[in-house]
């Protein structure tokens, strides 16, 4: 059986590496003799993973074990990485999944950042986000059409990637069910369900987890 | 002059080559501290270090020296001095000390050559980081440009 001796660099458990692709797997049953131990000892044996995977799919970073790429493209600050997914197909797939961003989370190498809302003077509103680290604001999409001179509506933001707007009040149609949620990893608004009734006025929003 | 003898440890590299090191030296390793503890030995210990080559290993040590000694130096004096470290190892180096980290498991080390890595990313374009990693542009022309269309709020 495989063991791990000592703290795996990403996150530990092959189970969870295995989601982002099935051949991430880098400890293999190489033993070496200890003296005094008693136990054998498991090493990485990167250069026959490498040889073998390469037939089937490319290595994230050639010359380098997945699970140690993935430790060093977590650390690329969040303003680089939505260029990171013009890479190539695995690093766009790795940059697409939750596992790279519950990584980054769980390494506490997660950066907030802070989404601001705003009205031009013909009731148009849009979002910008500031990266505090950075000190740079970027643009969100903007909201469809149909949302985009809402007034009054609810916001909150779950899982700390998800910013949801609800309701509100088109200014020709009046109020609306509507429910729209930007996702910040994939960088586009989507239509979530209807809410249950058309509200005259929202008054808050509460969430919590 | 006699001072308190130091416990020495060899370890030997994937190339046959001995280091002789102080144990506390070699105990920035959790591999070795823990191949150590369960031994019970106390001296005259030879540890074989696969898949690590002398080069690397020098280079490794010298980290270990450095951190083993890391009570005698203000903290900004030891990150002063990661800094250079890293700063001169090229790609090919870096990679080796992720690897000889990981399977020595020396942790400060391997975040310290991640962190590089991934400085060598910052401020490039695709085509750069393709290039400087010898990565191969697996999509067609027309994914390139829908992923390039969904990401163009970012790329004013």
């Amino acid at each position: 059986m495989e063991t791990r001796r000592h703290p795996p660099l990403v996150d530990s458990g092959s189970a969870c590496l295995c989601r982002v692709d099935s051949g991430l797997k880098s400890v293999r049953g190489g033993k070496i003799f200890v003296p005094g131990s008693n136990k054998p000892c498991v090493q990485p044996d990167h250069v026959q993973q490498s040889a073998k995977k390469s037939k089937h799919t490319p290595p994230l970073l050639p010359g380098l074990p997945d699970d140690l790429s993935i430790a060093c493209l977590i650390r690329v600050p969040r303003a680089e990485h939505r260029k990171l997914r013009l890479v190539c197909r695995r690093w766009h797939r790795l940059l697409a999944g939750n596992y790279f961003y519950s990584l980054r989370e769980s390494l506490g190498v997660a950066e907030e950042w802070i989404y601001v809302i705003k009205r031009d003077t013909e009731g148009r509103i849009s979002w910008d986000a500031l990266d505090p680290v950075a000190q740079i604001w970027q643009p969100v999409p903007p909201l469809p059409a149909e949302y985009s001179e809402a007034l009054g509506f609810g916001c909150a933001v779950l899982g700390g990637c998800c910013l949801y707007v609800f309701g509100g009040k088109d200014p020709v149609r009046g109020s609306m069910r509507k429910v729209m949620f930007y996702s910040a990893r994939t960088n586009k608004w989507h239509r979530a369900p209807d809410m249950l009734r058309r509200p005259p006025a929202l008054l808050r929003v509460l969430c919590d987890e | 002059m006699v001072g308190v003898k130091k416990k020495m440890v060899t370890l030997v590299s994937s190339d046959g080559v001995e280091f002789v090191v102080e144990k506390r030296v070699a105990e920035q390793s959790l591999f070795i501290k823990n191949a150590l503890n369960e031994g019970g030995v106390e001296e005259k210990v030879m540890i074989p270090i696969p898949k690590v080559t002398s080069d690397t290993l020098s280079s490794v040590l010298e980290y270990c020296e450095k951190h083993a000694s890391a009570t005698e130096f203000q903290e900004n004096e030891i990150e002063e001095w990661d800094k250079e470290y890293i700063e001169k190892a090229d790609l090919d180096l870096l990679y080796y000390l992720l690897q000889a980290s990981y399977s020595m498991s020396i942790m400060g080390l391997m975040e310290l050559g991640a962190k590089k890595v991934a400085s060598l990313i910052r401020g490039k374009s695709p085509q750069e980081i393709r290039e400087l990693f010898n990565i191969k542009n697996d999509f067609t022309p027309e994914q390139e440009e829908e992923i390039r269309r969904e990401m163009q709020w970012n790329y004013e």
